[in-house]
């Protein structure tokens, strides 16, 4: 199936500044484990190679509205690195 | 690794950024970017048509009830809302496969679906109507049906299941447009955040009566996980899970790579919350809040997803209680006291009592043969009723750290406790408002039968009183033709008689003429 058959999931990142942004959301998931929610999305930029940038941040839900986090861990940086090379594995 | 994620799909209309958040970025080569969408869309549509799929068999495999005068209350805003849910998840997927959506698709397919299920409920044998297997196809045909529903001629029902009590025809304009503002009002029911955000405050008000463990759990955590778990629509059974042995150490033909990182500090502080109580202590209701009338409440409560509700307050529970231990920890280590010292330290004995002379009266309250009567004190404290409040109090005195396993226990069991006490009730209120309507299905067939039987009794009633007037009227004609005959007879009789009088006459009168002694010659 084609990517672009589907509809795009937009998300707009409000900064402190009240500035928006919109991106697109190409992947969520959550660890089984502890439960922490990553998302990946993309603001369309690409460098000479024609490769894509993509930006990774934990979601924070607690205090209620969903808010974007850096991961700071360099244990859980290599865990999300490693789920996004198994899932551009072929199938 | 043994890594297992679930992929989800949640609420990211409008998330806030904090200016210090880390660049976390990765540039992926094109392929790897299109393969990790495209299994994530995958997924998403996959989960959407599940949920369709369910919402379908929610609309198709229930009973629904026949009131005085069509469904019955709770059964017509079940089949509003079953039929809206169907509309509604049909339009995303349609949005979703990028197809093109009519105009008012989910009001007319909402419609639709109700007049196929009306056309094709059948009488079961559950005193109820529902769709049969072969029949369930229909409901969801384009076309609508317009077949009056077939009734179980065995249990002799035709006074219930005819066209007077059921509008099992295509609906009438007016019909229609009622129909229609119903299940918008249901639709909008459905996904809308303020009943949410009501039902939730009713529940957690229960919760905090109830439950007896202070506030661990905050009201905007509740309901921010309840709208999270909506959306994700049973991520547990859905969500694409990624096992353990896939996800693991490899060189990739299209490697990852990770290029700028900024390091900054987790630890942002959180948004206070604050103006959520009036003076009274009452809650604030939120801007732009409707409170939800009776009936909505009582539909939201019987719509809780009761296990969405546990898996949440576990996962809250098990925040709160890793918060609480880091407390525990940063109150045992600090070396802050919030203790004015008597007299100046370098004068004080450790370990021992200052005493001051006004202190040492005191001392002597404290060491009556009561006092010593005084059973030793348990350190294990009793939280049975202990606030947030108390218990912060109580860890800056001696802690236990299985009176919080203790605690933890307790709240664990009463939540479960107060979950299965809800649970029950539901089921109580439901069998109550089935029997109910059972009972008023029951007077209404027993009235019907009663204003037939009364109908056919008065029928020969004057059947009766036409035969006996009709006999009368025979036996009127009989006798009057039997006088008649009886009248002729005797004018017969009179009348031979008479001719017979007359011929002796004639006779006489012939002899005379005819007598030898009149010379005549014949």
């Amino acid at each position: 199936m084609e990517n672009h058959d589907i509809e795009k999931k937009m998300m707009s990142i409000v900064a402190e500044d009240g500035s928006v942004e919109e991106v697109e959301v190409i992947l969520a998931f959550e660890f089984k484990d502890t439960k922490k929610e990553y998302v990946i999305y993309t603001k369309n930029e690409k460098d000479e190679n024609d490769n894509i940038t993509v930006y990774v941040s934990n979601v924070d839900r607690s205090s209620g509205d969903p808010k974007l986090m850096g991961v700071d861990d360099e244990e859980e940086w290599n865990r999300v690195k490693d789920v996004l090379r198994e899932l551009s594995k072929a199938e | 690794m043994g890594d297992a994620i679930n992929l989800i799909d949640r609420d990211y209309t409008t998330v806030k950024s904090d200016d210090r958040v880390s660049k976390n970025i990765i540039k992926t080569r094109k392929l790897s970017f299109k393969r990790i969408a495209e299994r994530w869309a995958e997924f998403r549509l996959s989960l959407m048509n599940k949920e369709l799929e369910r919402a379908k068999e929610n609309l198709v495999k229930d009973n629904y009830h026949v009131g005085t005068s069509g469904l019955s209350l709770g059964s017509e805003a079940k089949m509003n809302r079953r039929t809206a849910a169907v509309a509604r998840l049909e339009e995303k997927i349609m949005i979703l496969k990028r197809e093109d959506v009519p105009t008012d698709y989910r009001k007319n397919r909402a419609i639709k679906l109700r007049n196929n299920m009306m056309a094709n409920l059948t009488y079961n044998s559950a005193n109820a109507y529902s769709v049969e297997e072969d029949k369930i196809d229909k409901v969801f045909e384009e076309e609508q049906a317009s077949v009056v529903p077939e009734t179980n001629e065995g249990e002799n029902m035709a006074a219930v299941a005819t066209s007077e009590d059921i509008d099992v025809e295509k609906v009438s304009a007016a019909n229609e447009e009622k129909i229609a503002d119903d299940v918008e009002k249901a639709m909008h029911e459905d996904v809308s955040r303020e009943d949410i955000s009501s039902v939730i405050d009713s529940k957690f008000a229960d919760l905090e009566e109830n439950a007896n463990v202070g506030n661990f759990v905050s009201r905007d955590e509740v309901e921010s996980a309840v709208q999270n778990a909506i959306d994700a629509v049973e991520e547990d059974s859905d969500t694409h899970e990624v096992a353990a042995e896939e996800v693991h150490e490899n060189v990739s033909e299209q490697p990852v790579e990770d290029s700028e990182r900024v390091h900054v500090s987790q630890n942002e502080s959180t948004e206070a919350k604050v103006n959520h109580f009036d003076s009274e202590g009452e809650v604030k209701p939120r801007e732009g809040y409707v409170p939800m009338t009776d009936d909505q409440i009582a539909e939201a409560r019987r719509n809780i997803e009761y296990e969405k509700y546990e898996e949440i307050y576990k996962t809250l529970w098990e925040e709160k209680k890793k918060r609480f231990k880091d407390a525990l920890q940063e109150i045992k280590n600090s070396a802050k006291r919030n203790i004015v010292p008597e007299v100046p330290m370098e004068e004080a004995v450790r370990d021992e009592v200052v005493v001051t002379p006004e202190r040492e009266e005191k001392v002597e309250e404290y060491t009556t043969a009561k006092e010593e009567e005084k059973p030793k004190e348990d350190l294990h404290m009793d939280y049975t009723d202990a606030t947030k409040r108390d218990v912060a109090r109580a860890i800056g005195k001696e802690t236990s750290v299985s009176g919080l396993a203790a605690l933890k226990e307790r709240a664990l069991k009463l939540r479960e406790e107060q979950e299965n006490a809800r649970k029950d009730q539901e089921a109580a209120r439901r069998e109550q408002v089935e029997e109910a309507e059972r009972a008023m299905e029951i007077r209404r067939q027993t009235e019907a039968k009663k204003e037939a039987y009364a109908e056919k009794f008065r029928a020969l009633e004057e059947y009766c009183a036409a035969l006996e007037e009709d006999t009368k009227s025979i036996r009127s004609s009989a006798a009057i033709s039997r006088n008649d005959t009886a009248c002729n007879r005797r004018f017969i009789e009179s009348r031979v008689a008479e001719m017979t009088d007359y011929d002796e006459r004639i006779q006489e009168i012939d002899s005379i003429i005819d007598s030898p002694e009149n010379g005549r010659s014949r």
